[in-house]
């Protein structure tokens, strides 16, 4: 049996015997975690399963180690990293900083450096265009918010 | 850890190429010094790199260890060549032995200029890397506009 649903404030219900109480006595019925997400409290900024927040930070954090491999270019012994992109970044991105792994596949010279310009070239142009669009849509969710707030009446 | 992490990474690679570059130029200048205060001919230097953590704090070096990555590059070291100069026949030279030849620096100016080409290409790569990554919290400061 469910709690009774709590009225607001538990002001005085003023009975009008004429009118039905059109509140309902009970709880809305329980959304599914779909459903929160799509009609939850933060959906303009992480609605649709896209956390765009936690895909900025994982671009930031890759532009970081491919800084790395860069600086390292002519390290001796020094591995190319990469982080992976996690599937789900809802669940990975809470709590954890992704990590980074050495890069497999790459030729490794004299020096036991593996550190492949032109891919680290490519890298850092494509986080920059990929950083690009996600910072453009996660804006106009934010002009969305403010639209809303300022009742349409800017932008 | 942040884009603010990335330029200090990019910058510890420039400071580590400058220094290269640096030793190079400082060879090539004495490709030709036959004496110097600690006796014999001038000697090649070159700059040894190790992978260095670039956190400014002690939490933050941690937290990039404990996350696998982002190293800066240093200087761990400047070796100095040890093989024998090269003898050159200059009776002349107050520098010579007693055989007449003089001991010169086994230094390469050929190989010093693509040394130093390969630096200026490294400190161009970091620089890049800087202003990308610098474009990129211009454009999350624009989030806000």
């Amino acid at each position: 049996m469910p709690a009774p649903y709590p009225r607001a404030r538990n002001l005085p219900i003023r009975q009008n015997p004429d009118v039905p109480d059109l509140r309902p006595d009970q709880p809305p019925e329980q959304v599914s975690d779909g459903d929160r997400i799509a009609i939850g409290e933060n959906m303009p900024l992480a609605g649709g399963g896209l956390d765009l927040g936690s895909y900025l930070t994982y671009l930031a954090r890759r532009q970081e180690v491919v800084a790395s491999n860069i600086a390292n270019a002519d390290t001796p012994g020094y591995k190319t990293r990469d982080v992976e992109m996690p599937g789900d970044f809802t669940s990975v991105f809470a709590q954890f900083t992704p990590m980074a792994a050495e890069v497999e596949g790459l030729t490794t010279r004299n020096d036991g450096n593996n550190v492949s310009m032109d891919r680290e070239a490519r890298l850092l142009a494509e986080n920059d265009i990929r950083f690009n669009l996600a910072s453009q849509l996660l804006r106009s969710r934010i002009k969305g918010i403010r639209s809303a707030i300022e009742e349409g009446r800017s932008s | 850890m942040s884009l603010f992490g990335a330029i200090a990474v990019s910058a510890s690679g420039m400071e580590a190429q400058r220094i290269r570059a640096e030793l190079i130029t400082e060879n090539l200048a004495n490709a030709e010094t036959t004496s110097t205060p600690g006796g014999g001919p001038y000697r090649r230097k070159d700059a040894v790199f190790t992978t260095a953590a670039s956190g400014s704090s002690f939490a933050g070096t941690l937290a990039e260890i404990a996350a696998g990555g982002s190293q800066g590059v240093a200087v761990s070291s400047i070796v100095v060549d040890q093989s024998d100069p090269e003898r050159r026949y200059l009776p002349g030279s107050p520098d010579a032995d007693a055989d007449g030849y003089v001991a010169f620096p086994k230094i390469n100016p050929s190989e010093e200029m693509v040394d130093l080409m390969g630096t200026y290409r490294s400190f161009e790569a970091n620089v890049a890397a800087i202003s990308t990554v610098k474009d990129m919290i211009g454009r999350s400061l624009d989030l806000f506009k």
